[in-house]
């Protein structure tokens, strides 16, 4: 036998300098083609691999003290950094408990919520009346942390904070007003002196629930945006550049002078963009911050639906365009050990998670929204059985 | 049976070979048949999901779809007009910058007989090809749009701006994402393709074409241009349109420069928006209840002709030339 072998392979070797230079070098393209193609395979299966055993590992639900089982979460990308901080630390609470969030968007997060592919869902937009009529069973909604959407602008010669209002925005976000010194921004910045540099508007350009928010807030502010632009999570703009997420919107307002747009306020923390302070119902100007966020959230009434919203709230030193972000889970569970960790986790995080949002630049819940939040939490079932949070997680 | 035992016969090692072979060959036909086959289904069905998800937006705005400029998601209407043309302008951008440079560069990593430039330069050229678009996008959004902007712009419109025709092209905007950078982006991330392409037809340009041209009284250069480029050209065609489907497809790093902006602006230093990036922006998020998911699918379906047409056309161009030569 081994002799052949040589033979053989000497024979397609032999095929293979009959042929021409060209198909040689066919050859020697196709080899590199196969060898990268195994690479890749061979990271792709590593990963696979590390993703399974990270995934799907514990489900301990016997031991004396409950010690939590998996859960999966997916939806809203603005909470995904708190719900991932929130995971890594409950588990120094329930070991067993891995909470596997997919921050793939509020759209995509509603979806698999409505199709039970997930443990529970998350929404920067509470539900519409349209789509709480898909879903099938009884399910709770609560707010989990708050955030705001902020006017980040970059004028130089500019040193005063700015003040802006509803109407005015609106205007500048719909082309009307073109220069920093139009009379309009000058009356709501008296002794400031502005530039005559032109506007530019920069916006997002990725489908976003900080775009629904902003543009919700405008439709109320101006009929003029209601008409011509409306509200969603992306819409027609009139003027302006798209960035990507909230980085890429404070990249473009950094390197464009003139610029102004909306970002996130846990975002706006870190960009080091001046921000602008905006025009409440009562008439003062209020600088974005977790405060005046939570002062805004603090007028939030239960139950959650389609026109819950904390915009323009009436609260003395709320800030206008403050919003919260919702979670989604089904009231009836079959999964007894999956039930209590859910309970015990969003219990955990509602209270003493709070304190860990400061740190990520996101509002806390003021605590009358955190105890009804806790209230709907109690409404879950396993069996008709309620659900009562472990002695750990208080 | 019967007839397989006659013909088979023995080596001088004394192992049956025909019959190995033929297992071999056997195996190698059905796997990759069942391989082509498995395309064929894969490219069909990947067409039939994409129309039929297109069949809700398509039916509904009918060929508005095509003139329209509005892409409006809150009143569900939906044009891709600005998209598609956002997509041909960078990508020939792309191309016009790419090409000379990747055949100049295949053509320097032919002709170099020093293996300590052409080895370095090789490799390097490889590396440009392996580097993840992503990459590309944070580069081009944090420093080679900052600096086209600051340098490249205000030059360029104060030079070519001025002409008359060409001058349309170059007339300056404050926005610091624009069409401009976007082609340029892709012009280095095609420029390795093109160039790996290139390198390998022109490697395989006759010694004796070279050589005639050569004795016959040709400089370097003629040589180069009468005997080496005409030869090659089919193959190069061929690596142009590589470098073009790429230009086509690629998301990441155009959406981060390009500034996303709605509208068909002659100026190349006006933002622009195009197909991958405007489905890679809005997909996530877009609302099932309306259009905008049948639209954002629509407009793959469009990607997907324009590239298949382009693939089409590239055929035909390369006969074409090959007939032209022999």
């Amino acid at each position: 036998m081994p002799p052949s072998r040589p033979w053989v392979l000497g024979e397609f070797r032999c095929l293979a300098t009959v042929n021409d230079e060209e198909k040689r070098g066919r050859f020697v393209k196709l080899r590199r083609l196969l060898v990268a193609g195994v690479a890749v395979a061979l990271v792709a299966g590593a990963l696979a691999l590390a993703g399974c055993s990270s995934g799907s590992s514990n489900n301990g639900a016997t031991t004396k003290a409950f010690n939590g089982a998996a859960l999966v979460g997916a939806g809203a990308t603005f909470p995904g950094p708190v719900y991932s901080a929130w995971a890594q630390s409950f588990q120094k609470v329930e070991s067993g408990a891995q909470v596997n969030y997919q921050a793939i968007g509020s759209g995509g997060g509603v979806q698999q919520f409505t199709a039970k592919t997930v443990d529970f869902g998350a929404t920067d937009v509470s539900l519409l009346a349209s789509e709480t009529a898909q879903v099938k069973g009884s399910f709770i909604q609560f707010p989990t942390c708050l955030g705001a959407v902020t006017l980040a602008y970059n004028v130089p010669g500019l040193s005063a904070p700015l003040n802006l209002d509803g109407p005015t925005i609106a205007s500048i976000f719909l082309g009307k007003i073109k220069k920093w010194n139009d009379p309009a921004i000058a009356a709501l910045n008296s002794g400031v002196k502005l530039p005559s540099t032109s506007i530019q508007i920069v916006h997002r350009a990725d489908g976003s629930g900080t775009t629904s928010i902003f543009t919700t807030w405008l439709s109320g502010q101006s009929a003029d945006w209601k008409s011509k632009v409306g509200k969603g999570k992306s819409v027609q703009w009139p003027v302006g550049q798209g960035g990507n997420g909230n980085a890429g919107v404070a990249a473009a307002i950094k390197q464009t002078a003139g610029a102004i747009g909306y970002i996130e306020l846990q975002y706006a923390a870190t960009a080091g963009l001046p921000v602008a302070s905006v025009k409440a119902p009562d008439g003062t100007f209020v600088v974005p911050s977790v405060d005046s966020v939570a002062k805004a959230a603090s007028g939030l009434s239960f139950p959650i639906t389609e026109t819950t919203n904390i915009l323009d709230s009436s609260v003395a030193g709320a800030y206008p365009i403050s919003s919260t972000t919702y979670i989604l889970i089904y009231t009836d569970q079959t999964d007894q050990a999956k039930a209590q960790t859910l309970v015990d986790f969003w219990t955990w995080a509602l209270t003493k998670g709070q304190s860990e949002l400061k740190t990520l630049n996101y509002a806390p819940l003021p605590s009358n929204v955190a105890q009804s939040s806790l209230g709907e939490l109690g409404k879950i079932t396993v069996a008709g059985k309620a659900v009562t949070p472990s002695p750990a997680v208080k | 049976m019967e007839e397989r035992s006659t013909t088979r016969s023995v080596s001088d090692a004394g192992v049956p070979v025909r019959r190995r072979l033929r297992i071999g060959d056997l195996t190698l036909r059905g796997g990759t048949v069942a391989v082509s086959l498995g395309l064929v289904v894969l490219l069909a069905g990947l067409l039939v999901v994409l129309a039929t998800g297109a069949a809700p937006a398509l039916s509904q705005l009918g060929l508005s779809f095509f003139t329209s400029r509005q892409w409006d998601p809150v009143t569900n209407h939906f044009g891709a007009l600005p998209y598609i043309y956002g997509t041909l302008v960078t990508s020939t951008v792309a191309l016009v910058l790419a090409l000379p440079v990747s055949i100049g560069l295949a053509l320097l990593l032919n002709e170099v007989r020093s293996k300590w430039v052409r080895n370095p330069l090789t490799v390097l050229v490889d590396l440009l090809a392996a580097i993840p678009s992503v990459v590309y996008g944070l580069w081009g959004l944090f420093v080679l749009a900052p600096a086209l902007n600051t340098y490249l712009a205000p030059f360029l419109a104060r030079t070519l701006g001025k002409l008359p025709v060409l001058g349309a092209l170059f007339v300056p905007t404050p926005a610091v994402g624009n069409m401009l950078n976007a082609g340029v982006i892709l012009a280095v991330m095609i420029v390795p393709i093109i160039t790996a392409v290139t390198r390998e037809v022109i490697a395989t340009v006759p010694a004796d074409l070279r050589e005639a041209s050569l004795a016959l009284g040709a400089t370097r250069f003629e040589s180069i241009r009468m005997a080496v480029l005409p030869y090659a050209r089919s193959g190069i065609v061929g690596a142009t349109m590589l470098g073009l489907g790429r230009a086509l497809g690629e998301t990441i790093a155009v959406s981060m420069v390009i500034g996303n902006g709605l509208g068909i602006s002659a100026s190349l230093l006006a933002p622009g928006y195009t197909i991958p990036a405007v489905i890679a922006n809005e997909f996530r998020e877009a609302t099932s209840t309306g259009l905008q998911h049948s639209a954002l699918l629509a407009l793959a379906l469009v990607l997907v002709v324009i590239a298949l047409v382009l693939a089409g056309a590239s055929r035909l161009l390369v006969r074409r030339s090959e007939r032209g030569f022999r």
